[in-house]
């Protein structure tokens, strides 16, 4: 067991999909979904709230049964409901994060760990082994010993990470990993968590409501809204052909990676070729910076006044949603902005146009 | 049972008394407080140590003892046993007919030990429903030990089973799930989860129920007999010593309110500091 319980070792071509096409009533509420899970990169599953996303990380761990269809690992079949099999949560190497991430409270931080080997007869070496390489892993060695109730947010969640993998899943759920986080906190951990699952072998599927999480974590994205899957594909395709107003809300959001300086005031953010004038005061080095495309202005000439940040660039993309249009900027990184229909028919919004996006410091949040 | 009764609050400052000033209402408490104290102030000083142990060495005495200990641990191990999966269904989720349950095991609680001492009778004696069949195998169960034990189950249940209950209810239902996703099935949920954290408030109905079980009297009486040796346990003692042997009855007596004081600490300083933490 403890050579295939390090698993990100695993050979990429081990790890099998995870294929859902269920459905399940409850009460008022009808959950029909059908996606894949591949290995190799996470997997977003983004929905508004109510939208059954809950209902959908249930449905796999197997803490609820399907009404109709089947959830499969590869070749083995977690649920069928058409042949009447329902596997056990405790039968199905489904690895679960929850949103609160659920330690036992009566168990230290290795007890925890050791969980999943401990109630699957790992014999104790084994089960050190295992739960001394996961505390390396995630560089939580020095909280082996520690009450679970004393630790951060952001050391809770590693742990409940290490609980999970150590378990030796064949596939990983995590529930809204960075709801009980602060925002200053969880940008930092989006990026160390994005940079931990790139290795983890196995289909490992993020359930959030955040668009920042699936900016930054999710290569593939998946739609959930009312039950039902609205549209999936890479982000890019998402950006470039949103079908419903959900998707074009989250998608449109303007997110870099920046290097911040330090100091105090209006300071400079370096985006690749592009110099944002952001307010952090707190703040200094590798950042995230987001703004809403609806705080993008667009002008024809350079704008004389009180926006600090001005880009000069070529428009890309034009987009009609429902009640605005979209307009993709090339200014070295790719820049959205959302006008109304009358500005964009008055300004002449057409792709290979020339124009000036403008954003104030103030509409620029930055995360760690 | 929990401490509920603590008047601060969270900011450590004292709240305002919904009734007046403090002094106000420890004089107004008085009355009653000294009520209760002074019935069982007599008790403990009628008898100088020295007669106190004169008299509980009596063979009556000991008899009593051995036989109260004896059956109200074996009643505590079958509430325990038998209530751990009833206490376990009625902290679980809602089903049909849950009220009536829950109703049914508080029963013993309200009907008069007598009554049930009756009931029990009617049941498993000699001529009962169920006792008619036993004692055609030789089976005879009332006025013996066992019905000492059974009468003691009768009316002390209720108390292991709501302290469980409770116990099981303050696990946290995420707990059980990540468990389940972490491979345990439903025993090894129980055994490593649920147990340790309800632990507690187990421990505390264990106490509560040894304490009603020691203090046992009427259904005892009625199912049981009073049989020195065989079915007499300490209260009983007390009231056959009551009619010929006052410092006997008084001796006996103080044991067992010595005993029902301790019991009733334990399990109140259990149910305080064995709060298991949030995370």
């Amino acid at each position: 067991m403890s050579e295939t319980m390090h698993d990100l070792s695993r050979q990429l071509g081990q790890a099998q999909s995870l294929t859902v096409d269920a459905g399940v009533a409850l009460g008022g509420f009808a959950f029909d979904a059908c996606f894949e899970v591949k290995p190799g990169s996470p997997t977003v599953l983004i929905g508004p709230n109510g939208s059954g996303k809950s209902t959908c990380l249930r449905l796999i761990a197997g803490l609820l049964q399907p009404d109709r269809g089947r959830i499969s690992l590869g070749e083995s079949v977690l649920s069928d409901a058409g042949a009447g099999v329902h596997l056990a949560p405790s039968r199905r190497r489904v690895g679960l994060l929850f949103q609160d991430y659920a330690l036992f409270p009566h168990l230290t931080v290795r007890e925890n760990i050791s969980f999943g080997p401990r109630v699957r007869s790992a014999r104790r070496p084994e089960r050190e082994r295992a739960v001394d390489w996961w505390l390396a892993r995630l560089g939580i060695e020095a909280l082996a010993g520690a009450d679970v109730a004393r630790l951060s947010g952001g050391e809770k969640q590693k742990v409940a990470l290490a609980r999970a993998l150590a378990a030796d899943p064949e596939c990983l759920l995590l529930d809204e990993p960075f709801r009980s986080l602060d925002v200053a906190t969880s940008m930092s951990v989006r990026r160390e968590l994005r940079e931990f699952l790139a290795e983890v072998a196995i289909p490992v599927l993020i359930v959030t409501h955040d668009p920042l999480d699936a900016l930054v974590l999710g290569e593939s994205i998946i739609v959930l809204e009312e039950g039902r899957v609205s549209q999936t594909g890479r982000l890019s395709d998402l950006q470039k052909q949103p079908r419903t107003g959900f998707v074009a809300e989250f998608t449109g959001l303007n997110l870099f990676q920046a290097v911040l300086d330090s100091g105090a005031g209006l300071k400079s953010a370096h985006a690749g070729p592009l110099e944002f004038h952001v307010i952090a005061d707190a703040l200094a080095g590798e950042v995230f910076l987001t703004f809403a495309p609806a705080d993008v202005t667009l002008f024809h000439e350079r704008p004389e006044g009180s926006p600090r940040n001005v880009f000069r660039g070529t428009v890309t993309e034009v987009l009609a949603l429902a009640d605005r249009v979209r307009v993709t900027i090339d200014a070295g990184l790719p820049v959205r902005a959302e006008v109304t229909r009358e500005a964009a028919a008055s300004l002449h919004m057409v792709a290979g146009e020339i124009l000036f996006a403008a954003v104030k410091a103030i509409a620029i949040h930055v995360y760690e | 049972m929990a401490s509920s009764n603590d008047a601060r609050g969270k900011d450590g400052q004292r709240r305002r008394e919904p009734g007046g000033s403090l002094t106000g209402l420890a004089l107004g408490s008085l009355p009653l407080l000294l009520f209760l104290l002074f019935p069982l102030a007599a008790l403990l000083l009628f008898l100088s140590p020295a007669d106190w142990w004169l008299h509980i060495r009596s063979e009556s005495a000991v008899r009593a003892l051995l036989v109260t200990l004896k059956t109200s641990l074996a009643a505590t191990a079958i509430c325990v046993a038998a209530g751990t999966p009833v206490a376990l269904l009625l902290a679980g989720g809602r089903f049909r007919g849950k009220e009536w349950l829950d109703t049914l095991v508080d029963l013993p609680l309200t009907v008069p030990p007598v009554v049930a001492g009756v009931a029990l009778l009617l049941a498993f004696g000699r001529n009962g429903l169920i006792g008619k069949h036993l004692s055609v195998f030789g089976l005879e169960i009332g006025f013996t030990s066992a019905a000492v034990v059974m009468a003691q189950v009768f009316v002390a249940s209720p108390y292991f089973i709501k302290s469980a209950r409770a116990g099981f209810e303050t696990v946290d239902r995420n707990l059980v799930a990540a468990a389940a996703t972490l491979g345990a099935g439903p025993w090894k949920t129980f055994r490593f989860v649920v147990l340790p954290l309800a632990r507690p408030s187990l421990l505390a109905g264990v106490l509560l129920v040894w304490a009603r079980a020691l203090s046992e009297f009427g259904a005892t009486m009625m199912f049981a007999g009073n049989f020195p040796g065989r079915t007499q346990t300490l209260t009983l003692a007390v009231m056959s010593a009551m009619e010929s042997d006052l410092p006997t009855a008084v001796a006996v007596s103080t044991l067992v309110l010595i005993l029902s004081i301790v019991t009733l600490v334990a399990a109140k300083w259990l149910a305080a500091r064995w709060r298991p933490s949030v995370v």
